[in-house]
């Protein structure tokens, strides 16, 4: 039986927290259910603004029944964890909506599930600032919960209660640092969400849209030499299959990393931003990976199911073409149409075997190269939709286009000349931030390019940055600032932009480095560097001497904190720590007080009095000497009593 | 089976309240030391437990730190609750005051006070031994005991138990507390000592005067018509006849049936020679009290006859 008042303020907080959780998993709703759950918190505000009754459990079941039957029709595409956190929500709104003081069991049981519920929320969101909402909404649970077991409305100490936070944090900290890690014991079903960054299938139009978007894609930190911007194209996926069109990447199979001969030249990791798709993001020719990635066959990383949540992985890879493996033959395929193409492309190839002798390959890629420069090919972000023989038209009308049309006409042109070739999509370059401490790649900086094949090898070409020179320069943020001079009126917005969130996206960095990817390989190099420490402030017969050295400071320090006492009060100061004298006591009444408390220790108080007698008013220093070994005794027969 | 279960269950339980009696010796009162605390989780404990759990699991599967970082927040969680629901009765002293006297068949109202040097412990449930027990509030509550039996009994175990702050571990203690009360045979006059009675009262009192009324007359005893004529307050006095005789000696009534009777008989009897500030005496089969009149010497009385 809860008191009214305590029932009516625990009531706020629990409905305050279901707010917060209704806003937290707002990307896995949908629209008709959102609707739903705000209606019953409408209604829950109104019951506690009425005062109104509790819902009754009959009317409740009614709701849940016609709630559950709504759900279970959708099921299919809700996925199996948004049906749950459905239920899961649904049954504590009602919960809520029916909740009486009389019943505790039924807030406990409510509490708990709040607790399960944001531990989902943790599952849709892992930045700092909804991971700062969720812990505060973890705050207000635990006072509820707190509530609910007082008597009265207590008044919070915030000194204690800092004190106490501070020290369950510390503890937490510990026991994430310190608890064995795990690694999956079981696939769970993921949540379902729309895709973002590049996509299976390369439309141009999708493309556009990409490269104007300002969301991040992932950030990279490299721990040794960093490749400079040029060089920085990371490998995302393979389109290898052209409908005319648009180019399409198949689903890649993963297959153990062929140890190759080539030393490693870049050490990085990665932590990228959730996508709900397979592949990852690496550079060159991968040679070493961590466990959560794989590698197929192209070379490229994936995951084993869609990347749902920000993932942090680690690649060693070098700079140099990649290992062909695997049928060659299908980087051939081509569609029936675009004569003009192909009839370019039989030209090219005729004027590179009259070249040279050196290998074919290479040469009809320089003759491609050279036809763009010739003819005057522009970049534009905006030329315009292609339709009908999309490459004809591209590559003799218009001469206008961005990475993907470039690349898509250039492994159109190498494949109808008979040389295996394919279209690789990543992001290229990226902007150094926090003082090149990482970099940091947006949607923007999505890419297109060439891969051909020749003896063995699959060479990179890109043709787009022929023709916009620009895109292979390295760019900081700060320059950046210089660039918004002429766009007119969002310039101010842009600038705030930068200078407002790029601290906030640093801060959001380090909290993926340092707590969402922190797994066992972490936790063991975080081992090994205390025991470099260890090892480093270690000489092995001098333990005691720190031990010595430490208590010294720490007794320094206490003792420079606070004034020392003077002689009388440090002889009683055991006593007086277990009881306080009054300001008008004497010490000789305080005694008398001890003496009545302890009939036992009488004896002891009234020769403690004597000595302390004779050392203040007779002056005798021995009196003070003795007294002090009596005080000793006197505070563990006081102890022994007291337990 | 069933029967021997319930044995074996008796027994256990007899062995853990030995044990708890050794190792807390009976005191007047009674400090909530260590060595008297238990603490154990709830079920809401073993559930928020399991949660936790649940939660490492989760987040091992989906590889999500943040939802382990949950779950150890969780356990620390409940794991400061343990030393937050002992701290939350440690040091607490607890003493009884002595009850009032009762009889058969009323209620024993027993004071008890809780003293500690800071603050008093909060959400407090306390009851007797096996009871569940009831919320407290303030440092003076106050328990109650059906006294069923007539004699002179120590108070049961006294349980004190809190689930606070979290309601995820209770933190209990039994005490035992060096308090008795006294339970006297409810007096109830047998039909012969009521006869007895009638028949002395129509001749033993003859009217003896008047004098003025002082607070605390009988209003029965006022003489009315007086005070209607003449607005002033008399009271007539009677006097015994026969002067009593100087000494009353009760013993049980052996035409009375039951031996409790007896004792109600002689409990009735006594109370009313005490308020006839008769002189009198007990005797017993093996006890005997001493000539003697006034409150204390009715206790004495009433006290011999709870314990025989």
């Amino acid at each position: 039986m809860l008191s009214p008042s305590l029932f009516q303020a625990l009531q706020w907080r629990l409905w305050l927290f279901q707010l917060l959780l209704w806003a937290l998993l707002l990307p896995a709703y949908t629209s008709w259910s959102l609707a739903v759950f705000a209606l019953l918190l409408l209604a829950k505000l109104w019951q506690l603004y009425r005062n109104g009754k509790a819902w009754s459990l009959g009317y409740s079941n009614l709701l849940a029944g016609g709630m559950l039957l709504a759900l279970l029709l959708s099921a299919r595409e809700l996925g199996v964890m948004h049906l749950m956190f459905h239920f899961l929500l649904l049954a504590a709104v009602l919960r809520l909506l029916g909740l009486t003081p009389q019943r505790r069991t039924d807030v406990v049981q409510l509490i708990w599930v709040h607790y399960f519920l944001l531990a989902c929320a943790f599952i849709l969101h892992q930045d700092l600032w909804l991971a700062a909402i969720v812990l505060a909404a973890f705050a207000l649970n635990l006072y509820a919960q707190y509530l609910t077991f007082c008597t009265q409305l207590p008044q919070l100490n915030w000194h204690i209660l800092s004190r106490n936070t501070l020290l369950v944090m510390l503890f937490t900290g510990v026991l994430f640092v310190l608890f064995p890690r795990l690694p999956p014991l079981w696939q769970l079903p993921g949540a379902k969400m729309t895709q973002t960054g590049l996509s299976d299938n390369l439309a141009p139009g999708a493309v556009s849209r990409l490269l104007e978007s300002e969301d991040l894609a992932f950030r990279v930190r490299f721990s040794g030499p960093a490749p400079a911007a040029s060089q920085r194209y990371f490998r995302a996926k393979v389109y290898d299959v052209f409908d005319g069109s648009n180019w399409r990447a198949q689903r890649l199979q993963p297959r153990p990393l062929a140890s190759t001969d080539t030393l490693a030249q870049y050490h990085y990791t990665v932590v990228a931003e959730p996508h709900q798709q397979y592949s990852l993001f690496s550079i060159g020719q991968v040679q070493r990976h961590s466990q959560n990635a794989m590698a197929t066959n192209e070379a490229l990383l994936v995951t084993e199911q869609p990347l749902s949540q920000r993932l942090s992985y680690q690649v060693s890879s070098s700079i140099s073409p990649i290992k062909a493996s695997g049928n060659i033959n299908r980087y051939l395929q081509l569609p029936a149409g675009n004569p003009q193409s192909r009839a370019l492309a039989q030209q090219l190839s005729l004027n590179a075997a009259n070249a040279g002798t050196a290998a074919s390959a290479t040469l009809l890629v320089q003759q491609i190269s050279e036809y763009f420069r010739q003819q005057q090919f522009r970049y534009s972000l905006t030329p315009g939709e292609l339709s009908g023989a999309q490459i004809d038209q591209f590559l003799f009308e218009r001469k206008l286009g961005f990475c993907s049309h470039y690349a898509g006409a250039t492994v159109f042109l190498l494949r109808a000349a008979g040389i295996p070739a394919r279209l690789v999509g990543g992001y290229l370059g990226g902007e150094w931030q926090d003082d090149g401490a990482y970099l940091q790649v947006l949607q923007k900086d999505a890419h297109a390019w060439v891969e051909y094949y020749q003896q063995g090898q699959w060479l990179s070409f890109d043709p787009t940055a022929l023709i916009e020179p620009a895109l292979l320069l390295e760019t900081l943020s700060d320059d950046n600032l210089g660039d918004f001079a002429g766009a007119g009126g969002d310039w101010m917005l842009a600038k705030l932009r930068i200078m407002v969130l790029q601290p906030l996206r640093d801060l959001d960095y380090y909290w993926s480095m340092w707590v969402l990817s922190f797994d066992s390989a972490q936790q063991q190099s975080l081992f090994g560097q205390l025991r470099q420490w260890q090892q480093a402030l270690r000489v092995p017969s001098d333990w005691w001497l720190w031990l010595l050295f430490s208590t010294a400071v720490a007794g320094a320090w206490y003792g420079l904190r606070r004034p020392r006492p003077d002689a009388t009060r440090r002889l009683f100061l055991p006593l007086l720590q277990l009881q306080p004298k009054a300001a008008n006591q004497s010490y000789q009444q305080y005694l008398a007080i001890w003496s009545e408390q302890q009939p036992a220790l009488t004896a002891e108080f009234n020769a403690l009095s004597q000595y302390y007698l004779r050392w203040q008013f007779a002056g005798e220093a021995a009196a003070y000497a003795e007294a002090r070994p009596l005080v000793r005794q006197l505070l563990k027969k006081l102890k022994r009593l007291r337990s | 089976m069933k029967a021997m279960w319930t044995a074996i269950r008796a027994r256990i339980r007899q062995r853990i309240w030995h044990w708890l009696d050794q190792r807390t010796p009976l005191t007047a009162e009674q400090l909530l030391r260590q060595r008297v605390l238990f603490v154990f989780p709830t079920r809401f404990g073993f559930a928020l437990l399991a949660l936790v759990v649940l939660l490492y699991i989760l987040g091992t599967n989906y590889q999500n730190n943040l939802v382990i970082l949950l779950g150890y927040l969780l356990l620390v969680l409940c794991i400061s609750a343990i030393l937050l629901a002992f701290l939350n009765l440690h040091h607490t002293t607890v003493k009884a005051e002595v009850p009032a006297d009762a009889c058969v068949g009323d209620t024993v109202h027993i004071l008890l006070q809780l003293r500690r040097a800071s603050g008093l412990p909060q959400a407090l449930v306390l009851g007797w031994q096996e009871e569940s027990g009831v919320l407290v509030t303030g440092s003076c509550p106050l328990l109650t005991l059906a006294a069923a039996k007539r004699g002179y009994h120590p108070i049961p175990r006294l349980k004190l138990q809190s689930v606070y702050p979290f309601g995820l571990v209770r933190c209990w203690s039994y005490v035992r507390l060096d308090t008795k009360y006294w339970v006297f045979p409810t007096p109830r006059l047998s039909k012969f000592s009521a006869q007895q009675r009638l028949d002395n009262s129509a001749n033993r009192e003859e009217w003896s005067g008047q004098r003025q009324y002082q607070p605390g007359d009988a209003w029965r005893q006022l003489d009315w018509k007086r005070f209607s004529r003449q607005q002033q307050l008399l009271v007539h006095q009677y006097a015994a006849v026969n002067q009593p005789s100087a000494e009353v000696w009760l013993s049980p009534d052996a035409r009375i049936d039951t031996f409790e009777a007896q004792l109600a008989d002689l409990a009735a009897r006594a109370q009313l020679l005490e308020q006839a500030a008769q002189p009198f005496g007990l005797r017993l089969a093996q006890q005997e009290v001493a000539i003697g009149s006034g409150p204390a010497h009715l206790r004495q009385t009433l006290q011999a006859l709870a314990l025989c």
